[in-house]
């Protein structure tokens, strides 16, 4: 059974349409890429995913249940995390914070707790505090020490990049949706988030959708790659299958297929 | 082809705020069609106010009547008012809670005109261009108000954070309203009554109408139609249009964007003046107070009609006026509630909230620039 | 030689353009009554009223401003900035001088109300019209250039200069309070702060690792202090010359004599420059501190602030008393909106409602009176959780529909329904229950089982008050460092990210709300046993607007900044109902909290005692430059 799977997805905006009949599946444990031209409504499909916005019609099934419908909150306790594509980190607060607040649908202590401080809720204080400490190792030494009480909109672009997928790890998801996570990142940069990309799976057992558009990170990441061009699935496959496909090619319109 | 971009209105599982809704929803329209028409066969309970009526109990005809026009004439004021609220909002996204303040200004120093003119005889003798004098002076004071808030505190808070202009214009409306009392003092002025050729009555298509109000009914709709063509029409009403579109593609276009945005507040400035005049005309006395209620009304009657929306803004005043002139007691009296003329405001403000549970979007649709849309 | 020439023109016409709007300054406070309002209240007698303190501070502001106009670059020298100065205070002078020859001509007050012969006689010094111009503009000067002058100090003179003078007002404006201290000061109260202090500055250096001997050890002294404190007040410490020396009674109350004046001038500015390299090591050894060194040392804070509130409305008599009440009060409900508004987000302007919802459900469910249909007659103990229901109630009710709107629709529908409340309270409608226009009377006092506390008993009253505020602080604080706290920060930054963090946004915004609400409303219960009658006009929304002033000048979303902006608001200017210690300023002070608000808003709006988040958020332009500068941050890494 697929962990996720949208059936003839339908979507339009005031008549244009921005998903059209979409199909496609996730299994649990791949890696799968969805590419397409600028306007292909893949951030759209993410949107309708994590319950950002409503389909007009279709299903989206996670783990065999309809999850049209649900809150955002809601679908992140299920095990739907997001990263966004144009990094929307809590500036204002701390690194520390931002993942610490990531982790709020997976803890459960009320105001009641929280003003008798009670036994509870200093031990799942000190769970949350060591939870979001031991997320942020995950980028080595990038997100760590000092910057733990540094606010978000001091870190570079790269690193708030970072602390969004800190952010969605944080929330133990079973999918994680990660919106373009290389863009504005340099060569290097952008290697080691395709490193960790895979650990993501094979450390954590996430399972991965992944919007890119750097086609070298597609190649290294995917075990599946989705096309999508004006809101429809035009191919899938291995990153070998698609490339080759006639429709890619054409979709991107004599620009061939970024590869490096 | 311009993309529309319709409000997000997501569908979701039924959760505990929409129960909530859907019962304000039912429970409002249930307390209103009883107190209309009662419950029928029901004895000792509400009688409804159209069988009071119907039965000879309740409130006259013409009672009725006079309560609609009266709710027109207030109206047409709330919607001069909403006006400002609606092009402010449409071009910065917030509102400018000193536009009641900016309405008071200009009725408030018009009335030394008018008072000087009826001192003079002028205000008999030549009645309309006392008058019209009268509203050039209220309209002068509402617009350089209006255009000096812009230029001493909004101008600055552009691009801040949303609540910062929102707080910056309450402090602005405090700070006008008793600058205000404290130049002019905190006495009531009186109004010349308005003059000879106005008083009693006129017959407008059968319809018995005092003369004061037809001359509210008649300016402001005169002036919404000055106002729409000058904005559908001239360079400057384009600049605004596009302004209030996007303002950054505006700039980019070659738009001034801060003498445009001044601009709409003199417009708004300017149309609070002529409201400011008419609203002494119909109840004689102004105050430094008087600013506050119609502000509160007239940004009601802007998210009533639809923000943004010129049209919507006209019609969500009259929406507005009707609701709280002829709404206490067609609806609250059936209930057999006493003294329902005391809760006209409180008619006013329902309405307002359940406009914005029924339709978020005003009557009219709202019209937002794109940093606005969000 | 002209000292100008070496001034840029640019400098010379921004002089000129601070110069009229100093003039203009001079025109509003007088025009809008404040100069004649003010005169009455000496400051330094008989140099210095509160009114003429109005037109000098236009006068230095706008030399300050032209002389700080001059960029570093135009290479205008001291005494460039000087004549900058005095350009500005002279074109002032001029405007201000066109205004006094207009009012000594015609007579306006037909029209403007507050343009007075008293307010003339004022300006003019009481010697005619020729005295008033010469006044005008040769004061201007004269400002202007000790404005630039005082721009052209070293940081530190500058500070010991404007410092010194602002203790001199701080002590003129303390009259009330200051008088009444040394007056009843007595020896068991001076011995008990002297062993709470010590006690716990012994406390905090050896056990302040250990949270339960500091907490034990503190209670008894504060047992040991209270009972020292009741054992020997009789017996006064005699400090009573000191205000006797130091004020001097006049017609709009006690001034500073100008002996006084000058020594609080001279010790201020003394201490000042003589401390000033000591401050700077507390400061730096307060910066180097480790968070948990840090915890102590608040937490020594925390004890001073309660020793101050055991045991100062001892001897501050019912004059202050009552005045620190009302301050509690809205403290309350500036603590209430802070959690709303500040935390969360929200900005509420009904806040008012909850605040009636209080009174009115506590006065209705305990007044003796037999005036209205329906009187339960509950004691406050058993009508308080009623109280809290109440609110929690009106919370949702108003919380619910606007969960789903837009910043500022909120801002109105909220607004709304907090004059709704104020028109159904007064209503004939509810007449039977909430007395109508006639409010509710007869509200009985709160029996403690060993006292009673009276509304009129301000002491009792106080402590009340301050008890409900340190638990409000206490829960405040506790909600703010916690995963609702984080939930509430998340969602004022970003509602949708927050949502798709995990975060139900209908339970933290009503969350807040309820909270905002259960504070409002006892402050509300609070208000209606201290006056034991209560009115629907006492509900109106100034009280909204107020309490939103207080926490925006204080600082929104702190704690402590919070208070300040409550002392200072209520208990400088007055509250909506009440007279703070400034009385003078009463009929100005809505004009004042708009000024404030605009001032606020533009120049600080992070508030004078600033969570550190917001102003970070409010400045993050400059932080972000500054740690560039410092190199803090990276750019993309090169590996």
């Amino acid at each position: 059974m697929s962990l996720l799977k949208i059936v003839r997805l339908h979507k339009d905006f005031g008549g244009v349409i921005a998903i059209n009949a979409l199909d496609f599946h996730v299994d649990e444990g791949e890696i799968v890429s969805v590419i397409g031209p600028n306007g292909a409504g893949k951030t759209t499909v993410f949107n309708l995913i994590t319950g950002m916005q409503a389909p007009d019609s279709g299903e989206i099934l996670f783990e065999g249940e309809t999850i049209i419908g649900l809150t955002p909150d809601v679908l992140t306790g299920r095990g739907i995390a997001r990263t966004f594509q144009n990094v929307r980190v809590f500036a204002n607060m701390t690194v520390l914070e931002n993942v610490m607040v990531a982790q709020h649908c997976r803890t459960s202590k009320g105001a009641v707790s929280a003003i008798f401080r009670t036994a509870g809720f200093r031990r799942e204080e000190e769970e949350i505090r060591e939870r979001a400490a031991e997320v942020l190792s995950f980028f080595g030494t990038r997100l760590v020490g000092y910057r733990f009480d540094q606010p978000a909109f001091m870190l570079s672009y790269a690193n708030r990049r970072r602390l969004e997928v800190a952010r969605a790890i944080a929330t133990q998801p079973k999918v994680v949706l990660l919106d373009e996570p290389t863009a504005g990142m340099n060569p290097s940069e952008t290697r080691e988030m395709t490193e960790l990309i895979g650990r993501l799976r094979d450390d954590r057992g996430i399972t991965v959708v992944v919007i890119e558009h750097e086609m070298k990170v597609v190649r290294d990441v995917s075990d599946r790659v989705v096309v999508l061009d004006h809101g429809e699935q035009i191919a899938e496959g291995s990153y070998e299958e698609v490339t080759s496909d006639e429709n890619v090619i054409e979709a991107y319109l004599g620009r061939p297929a970024r590869a490096h | 082809m311009k993309l529309l971009k319709l409000p997000q209105q997501r569908k979701r599982r039924f959760g505990f705020v929409d129960s909530f809704l859907w019962a304000v929803r039912i429970g409002a329209l249930v307390f209103v069609v009883v107190g209309i028409f009662g419950i029928p066969g029901v004895a000792g309970g509400p009688e409804g106010s159209l069988f009071k009526t119907l039965s000879g109990e309740g409130v006259s005809g013409e009672a009725w009547r006079d309560l609609f026009i009266s709710g027109l004439a207030q109206g047409s004021m709330y919607g001069m008012i909403a006006l400002g609220y609606s092009l402010v909002y449409g071009v910065l996204g917030f509102i400018n809670f000193a536009h009641g303040e900016v309405f008071m200004s200009g009725a408030l120093v018009s009335f030394f005109a008018a008072d000087a003119f009826a001192t003079a005889g002028i205000w008999e003798s030549q009645p309309v261009l006392a008058l019209g004098f009268t509203i050039l002076v209220a309209m002068a004071t509402s617009t350089i108000v209006a255009v000096l808030t812009e230029r001493i505190a909004y101008r600055r808070l552009r691009g801040s954070p949303r609540l910062i202009p929102l707080i910056t214009s309450i402090g602005m409306s405090f700070f006008i309203r008793y600058t205000f009392r404290g130049l002019f003092g905190d006495s009531f002025k009186t109004y010349p009554a308005a003059p000879g050729v106005l008083e009693g009555r006129a017959t407008i298509f059968g319809v018995e109408i005092l003369k004061t109000q037809l001359t509210v009914i008649v300016v402001t709709a005169v002036s919404m139609v000055v106002l729409y063509q000058f904005v559908a029409r001239t360079r400057m009403g384009r600049a605004m249009r596009a302004i209030a579109e996007d303002r950054e593609i505006a700039a980019l276009m070659g738009v001034n964007v801060d003498r445009v945005i001044s601009l709409t507040f003199a417009v708004g400035g300017a149309m609070a003046g002529i409201a400011g005049v008419l609203w002494a005309l119909l109840f004689r006395q102004v105050h430094f107070l008087t600013g506050f209620l119609p502000g509160i009304k007239g940004f009601t009657a802007a998210v009533v009609g639809g923000i943004g929306n010129m049209a919507g803004a006209y019609v969500g005043g009259l929406a507005i006026g009707l609701v709280e002139s002829v709404g206490p007691l067609l609806v609250l009296d059936g209930w057999g509630i006493p003294a329902v003329s005391q809760l006209k405001d409180v008619v006013a403000f329902s309405a307002l909230v359940l406009v914005l549970i029924y339709r978020p979007t005003g009557l009219l649709g709202e019209r937002l620039s794109v940093e606005e849309r969000g | 030689m002209n000292p100008l020439a070496a001034t840029s023109q640019d400098s010379v016409r921004s002089a000129v353009k601070v110069g009229l709007l100093g003039g203009l300054g001079y025109i509003f406070v007088s025009a809008v009554g404040m100069v004649e309002g003010l005169g009455e209240k000496n400051v330094i007698d008989p140099i210095l009223s509160l009114g003429y303190l109005m037109l000098i501070w236009v006068g230095l502001w706008a030399g300050h401003r032209a002389g700080a106009g001059a960029l570093p670059g135009d290479g205008v020298s001291v005494v460039g900035r000087v004549w900058l100065g005095i350009v500005a205070g002279v074109t002032g002078g001029l405007l201000a001088s066109a205004f006094l020859i207009w009012i000594n001509t015609f007579v306006v007050r037909e029209v403007f109300t507050n343009i007075s012969p008293a307010l003339i006689e004022l300006l003019n010094l009481r010697q005619g019209l020729g005295t008033g111009v010469a006044v005008a503009i040769g004061g201007g000067a004269l400002l202007g250039g000790a404005g630039a002058a005082i721009g052209t100090l070293t940081p530190l003179m500058r500070r010991a200069l404007t410092g010194s003078f602002l203790w001199v007002l701080i002590v003129g404006f303390l009259e009330v309070i200051l008088s009444q201290i040394f007056r009843e000061i007595d020896l068991g109260v001076f011995l008990a702060f002297l062993i709470v202090g010590v006690t716990s500055w012994i406390l905090l250096r050896n056990f302040g690792d250990s949270q339960r001997v500091l907490l034990g050890g503190l209670l008894a002294a504060f047992v040991v202090g209270v009972l020292v404190s009741q054992a020997l007040s009789e017996v006064n410490l005699g400090l009573r010359f000191i205000p006797d020396f130091a004020y001097i009674n006049r017609v709009g109350g006690r001034a500073l004599t100008l002996s006084a004046a000058a020594i609080v001038f001279l010790v201020a500015f003394a201490a000042t420059v003589l401390f000033d390299g000591r401050r700077r090591a507390m400061r730096a050894r307060l910066a180097a501190l480790e968070p948990a060194e840090r915890q102590k040392w608040a937490f020594g804070l925390v004890g001073v602030f309660v020793g101050l509130g055991v045991f100062l409305p001892m001897i501050l008599g019912s004059v202050v008393n009552e005045l620190l009440s009302t301050t509690g009060l809205f403290l309350l409900m500036g603590l209430g909106l802070n959690i709303v508004i500040g935390y969360a987000g929200l900005l509420d302007l009904g806040y008012v409602a909850f605040f009636a919802v209080g009174a009115y459900t506590m006065a209705i469910l305990t007044s003796t009176s037999t005036a209205r249909n329906w009187a339960p007659e509950l004691s406050f103990w058993e009508a308080l959780p009623f109280v809290v229901l109440a609110a929690v109630v009106a919370g949702i009710l108003v919380g619910t529909p606007v969960i789903r709107m837009r910043g500022d629709y909120l801002a109105i529908v909220t607004l709304g329904f907090g004059e709704i409340a104020r028109i159904l309270f007064l209503s004939e409608w509810f007449s039977g229950v909430t007395g109508g226009a006639l409010g509710v009377t007869k509200i009985p006092p709160i029996e403690l089982g060993f006292y009673t506390v009276k509304g009129t008993d301000t002491q009792a009253v106080l402590y009340l008050v301050l008890a409900f505020v340190a638990l409000a602080a206490f829960v405040s604080y506790r909600l703010q460092d916690s995963r609702i706290g984080r939930s509430w920060m998340a969602m004022r930054e970003d509602e949708e990210v927050a949502e798709t963090m995990g975060v139900n946004i209908v339970k933290a915004k009503l969350l807040a709300f309820v909270m905002g609400a259960i504070l409002a409303g006892v402050g509300g219960a609070l208000f209606a046993v201290k006056f034991g009658t209560i009115f629907p006009a006492s509900f109106s929304i100034i009280v909204s607007i107020t309490v939103l002033v207080l926490i925006i000048v204080g600082g929104m979303g702190n704690i402590p900044g919070v208070a300040v902006g409550a002392l200072v608001m209520i208990g400088i200017l007055g509250g909506s109902n009440s007279s703070g210690l400034l009385r003078e300023f009463a009929e100005f002070k809505l004009l004042i909290y708009g000024a404030l608000m605009l001032y606020m808003m533009l120049n600080r709006p992070e508030g004078l005692l600033p969570s550190k988040r917001l102003a970070r958020e409010l400045h993050q332009e400059e932080a972000v430059q500054d740690a560039w500068l410092q190199g803090e941050i990276e750019q993309g890494e090169e590996d």
